[in-house]
């Protein structure tokens, strides 16, 4: 499954790479293809191109706030998580999106 | 035919006091009987009373009964059922802040923001904290009224009336005339209060049965008010019982003005001392051991008093009014002088936090004492003495142990005060060379009698002024007084052969002034030239310089004195006219306005031109924010209160010269104080050095119980090492975010984090803790260590913003954590997050 997920949290200091961390790890781990970009406080990067997102079968927000340029991913399906579920358990937000592994 | 109107009570803190004044103006136009009835408390009370309303104990939600009954009772119904609908939902509105109210918008710590926990805030006069049984100084009235003599019970009271219409006429004076609403609000409860038809009755109810004097039959009546509402045992009516209490006083002052002042204080055990107000006199006379702490209703941070009380090392509070008229005699209390607190009866949680925070302070004050024992440089090695102000020989004996490297300020004033005449040419001449031998070398600048304003001298006979401060004052009584003029400058000239001894003149505005002085230094030494009396001819005679004219003068000025040193507290005031002890206008009171700045920088420039030493020995010396700005003018010395001395030292040793120039350039040519102190912030932030975290940022095994604690404890870390401008306001602001989400994330670690004005240096700080401390985490689990990030909101921090990011990733890989965890000291903690850091950044 190609994965591409945003993580931000409030202050934009820890959670937001904490998260980025976890979910590329599990991803790998599980055999999933994913891109993370990061809205923290050093603004957004790893920024997602129109290509990653197109390609993309699914789109993760674990994000405490708002996803800043959410119109990019119009049309896409997008799930919803809390930054913390993200730290927390990677492993179950992967499992609940659906799809194959490759 | 009598009405009711029933209504639920819809305002949250209950029926106080300012509701009540609404409500009792709202029923007293009315002929008709109007009582209140409270069906919860079964109370009820006059509506044209604002006492009886109070005293009907009614809570937010209590359902209540207004019984109206007389002639007018359909139009007075009308108007409370307008009233009840539309004006007393409005009537709980809270005031409009002041502008800057002492204090107020500063967050508490957490501690001190548990249920329960009363905390009174004022000014924070003097740091340290302190804890003892409280010590209350009498009340204004302490003298037995009943004793004085009394007219009829009529003519008492006809005196009675007389002295409410006084005292209403000055209350209403003062709420007409305060801007500021909270004050205004005050102000009109205590009108009520005044005019209040029960209060009223039951003086002379006490007049007529008993007789005696009004003062007596006051007193009694209010304090028979007072007690119903303390009984009710809510603090919020306590507080009403001091408003009444209050009223009552200055209703007696009124009647009683010749009334003797309360007497003196003696301490026989550690004490807090709690006063409306304490002259420098009564101060001095207080036995500095047990004086623990000050708490003081009136007197702005630069008041004498409080001057004095800098310079002792008491913890401070004043314009805490309200602490003074609610603490018990022998009550546990804390003065919390940094924050400008005052806590009563502390819970254990409270009592923990102070511990802590004593402890802190401890360590800090033992750095700073080793610095004292250091002479004062910058990195580079250029001298900047560091002197002591003081006011007789214990200090200057005190303050020369501490590490002062001379006396840069001995006020004189306290020889002639407390007595019926002026000190002999003699004693004084034997105080001040006892100074300069104490010194040993070291110089002594002794500064001539500085009288007047709010100095007053009891046999200098000098007349009220309606602004002393500009007014009959230091060397301009000189001409008036000569023979005491001339036997202070031939006792401080006589001084000059035991040691290092200067002369100095307060208040000197021109030139001419100066060359007056001067000529009356040399009359001086050649009087005892003739008579053989031994002195030091090279004597140097100097100006403080606090007369803002001086700084536009100050070429011709340093020319003809042989040193300057600027009273920056008086040339504050008088440069932006603002009386430093009015607390009303005391905000504006602002060192770092520009134009203070540069009149600074203009007078070292013009003393430097002439090759004078200059040096400042006012309050903004002692403030080590200011010292890089100080030296970067191009001070050749500060002086400032013996408990300052290893501060300022510190802060020199800690200060490039050459960087302190740029830095003083900048701030001369800043457009707002505002600016000044985001220059001199950003400062103190680099001096602190570039490195996120170093080893005294690390506390391995730390004994923090509770995630309050222990963010405080780690907060505490970063002020050691210089990294946060203001704790509290970093304490909050991770507590922000901690309650948007807590930061224990999981896998036995937790990362409060927080971006703030109030960082200095963006820096981590690291503490473990054995025995795991809860912080409500992800994953239910203890937290065995947490990581304190604190960023600095300031632009331009991206690498550090960067690093961050790269080791909150990191702190995500199990190997990582397990090292981290494991780590036995504070360097390889230190390591460990630099090698995390660095191989993502060689990763990029």
């Amino acid at each position: 499954m190609r994965i591409v997920a945003v993580t931000a949290c409030p202050t934009g200091v820890a959670h937001t790479y904490m998260a980025a961390a976890r979910l590329e790890k599990a991803a790998k781990a599980l055999g999933h293809a994913i891109r993370v970009e990061t809205q923290g406080s050093m603004g957004i990067e790893n920024a997602l191109s129109a290509e990653d997102i197109a390609r993309a079968d699914v789109v993760v927000f674990a994000a405490g706030i708002a996803v800043r340029d959410a119109e990019r991913f119009a049309g896409k399906r997008i799930v919803e998580v809390p930054v913390q579920d993200a730290i927390k358990d990677p492993e179950k937000i992967l499992a609940g999106l659906g799809g194959e592994g490759r | 035919m009598p009405c009711e109107l029933e209504f639920r009570f819809p305002l949250r803190h209950g029926l106080h006091a300012r509701p009540a004044a609404a409500l009792c103006a709202a029923a007293s136009p009315f002929a008709a009987e109007i009582v209140l009835a409270n069906r919860r408390s079964g109370r009820q009370g006059n509506a044209k009373s604002a006492l009886a309303l109070v005293a009907t104990l009614t809570r937010p939600g209590d359902g209540c009964t207004l019984r109206i009954a007389g002639e007018d009772e359909a139009a007075a119904l009308a108007a409370l059922r307008r009233f009840v609908s539309a004006e007393l939902p409005l009537c709980d509105e809270e005031p409009a802040a002041p502008a800057r109210d002492a204090g107020e918008a500063r967050p508490l710590p957490r501690a001190l923001r548990r249920e329960g926990v009363v905390v009174h805030r004022g000014v924070a006069a003097c740091g340290g904290i302190g804890r003892a049984p409280a010590l209350v100084a009498a009340r204004p009235v302490a003298a037995d009224l009943a004793a004085r003599p009394a007219g009829s019970p009529a003519e008492e009271t006809a005196r009675f009336e007389r002295a409410c219409a006084e005292v209403g006429a000055e209350l209403r004076r003062r709420r007409d005339a305060s801007a500021n609403a909270t004050e205004r609000a005050i102000l009109a409860a205590h009108l009520a209060i005044l005019t209040d038809p029960e209060l009223r009755a039951g003086v002379a109810r006490a007049l007529g049965e008993r007789g005696g004097p009004a003062g007596q039959a006051v007193l009694d009546t209010a304090e028979r008010f007072a007690a119903a509402l303390t009984e009710a045992g809510s603090a919020l009516l306590a507080e009403r019982a001091l408003d009444v209490r209050d009223v009552a006083v200055q209703v007696v002052r009124a009647l009683d003005p010749d009334l003797p002042p309360p007497a003196a204080l003696a301490l026989e055990r550690d004490a807090v001392v709690a006063a409306e107000e304490l002259s420098p006199a009564q101060f001095l006379a207080l036995d500095s051991a047990r004086l623990k702490g000050l708490v003081l209703a009136r007197g702005g941070v630069t008041s004498h008093t409080v001057v004095l009380a800098r310079a002792r090392g008491v913890p401070c509070v004043t314009g805490a009014g309200d602490a003074v008229r609610a603490l018990r005699a022998g009550q546990d209390v804390i003065v919390d002088g940094e924050r400008g607190l005052v806590v009563a009866d502390p819970a254990p949680e409270v009592v923990r936090f102070y511990a802590a925070q004593a402890a802190a302070l401890g360590a800090e004050r033992a750095r700073l004492a080793a610095a004292a024992a250091r002479p004062a440089a910058t990195a580079e090695g250029r001298r900047v003495e560091v002197g002591a102000n003081v006011a007789s020989l214990a200090e200057a004996r005190a303050a020369l142990a501490a590490g002062a490297e001379g006396i840069g300020l001995f006020r004189t004033e306290m020889l002639f005060m407390e007595r019926a005449e002026a000190p002999s040419e003699e004693e004084q001449a034997a105080v001040y060379a006892e100074a300069a031998r104490l010194a040993g070398g070291r110089p002594v600048v002794i500064r001539t009698l500085d009288a007047g304003g709010d100095k007053p001298i009891p046999y200098l006979a000098l007349p009220a002024e309606r602004n002393p401060f500009l007014g009959l004052r230091a060397v301009r009584i000189y001409d008036a007084y000569p023979d005491l003029a001339a036997a202070q400058v031939r006792a401080i000239v006589r001084a000059s052969a035991a040691g290092n001894v200067r002369i100095m003149f307060p208040m000197v505005a021109s030139l001419e002034e100066l060359r007056a002085l001067r000529a009356l230094v040399a009359a001086q030494m050649r009087a005892l030239a003739e008579a053989g009396v031994p002195f030091d001819p090279a004597l140097e005679v100097g100006v403080m310089v606090e007369v803002p004219a001086v700084a536009f003068a100050i070429d011709e000025v340093a020319r003809e004195a042989d040193f300057l040193s600027i009273g920056s507290n008086d040339l504050l005031q008088y440069l932006l006219a603002v009386d430093r002890d009015n607390p009303r206008v005391a905000h504006l009171y602002d060192p770092f306005q520009p134009a203070f700045v540069r009149v600074l920088a203009a007078i070292c420039r013009g003393a430097r031109a002439h090759g004078r030493r200059v040096g400042l020995c006012g309050e903004l010396g002692g403030d080590a924010r200011a010292v890089p700005l100080l030296v970067g003018l191009g001070l050749d010395e500060v002086s400032v209160g013996a408990a300052r001395i290893g501060a300022v030292k510190a802060a020199i040793a800690g200060c490039s010269a050459t960087e302190c120039e740029e830095l003083a350039r900048a701030a001369a040519a800043a457009a707002t104080a505002a600016e000044v102190r985001t220059q001199l912030d950003a400062f103190a932030g680099r001096a602190a050095g570039g490195a996120l975290l170093a080893a005294d940022l690390v506390r391995l095994g730390s004994r923090s119980a509770t995630r309050e604690e222990a963010i405080r404890e780690l907060v505490d870390l970063l002020r050691a090492g210089g990294r946060v401008a203001d704790p509290d306001e970093v304490e909050d602001a991770v507590w922000r975010r901690e309650d948007a989400g807590t930061t224990g994330v999981g896998f036995g670690i937790a990362i409060p984090h927080c971006r703030s004005e109030a960082v200095r240096a963006s820096s981590i700080a690291v503490a473990s803790y054995p025995d795991g401390v809860a912080w409500a985490s992800l994953d239910g689990a203890p937290v065995g260590m947490a990581i304190l990030i604190a960023v600095s909101a300031r632009a331009g921090d991206d690498a550090h913003l960067r690093m961050i990011a790269a080791l909150s990733r990191r702190l995500m890989d199990d190997g990582f954590r397990a090292r981290l965890l494991a780590a036995g000291d504070a360097a390889e903690v230190v390591a460990l997050v630099a090698g995390a850091v660095e191989t993502r950044e060689a990763a990029r």
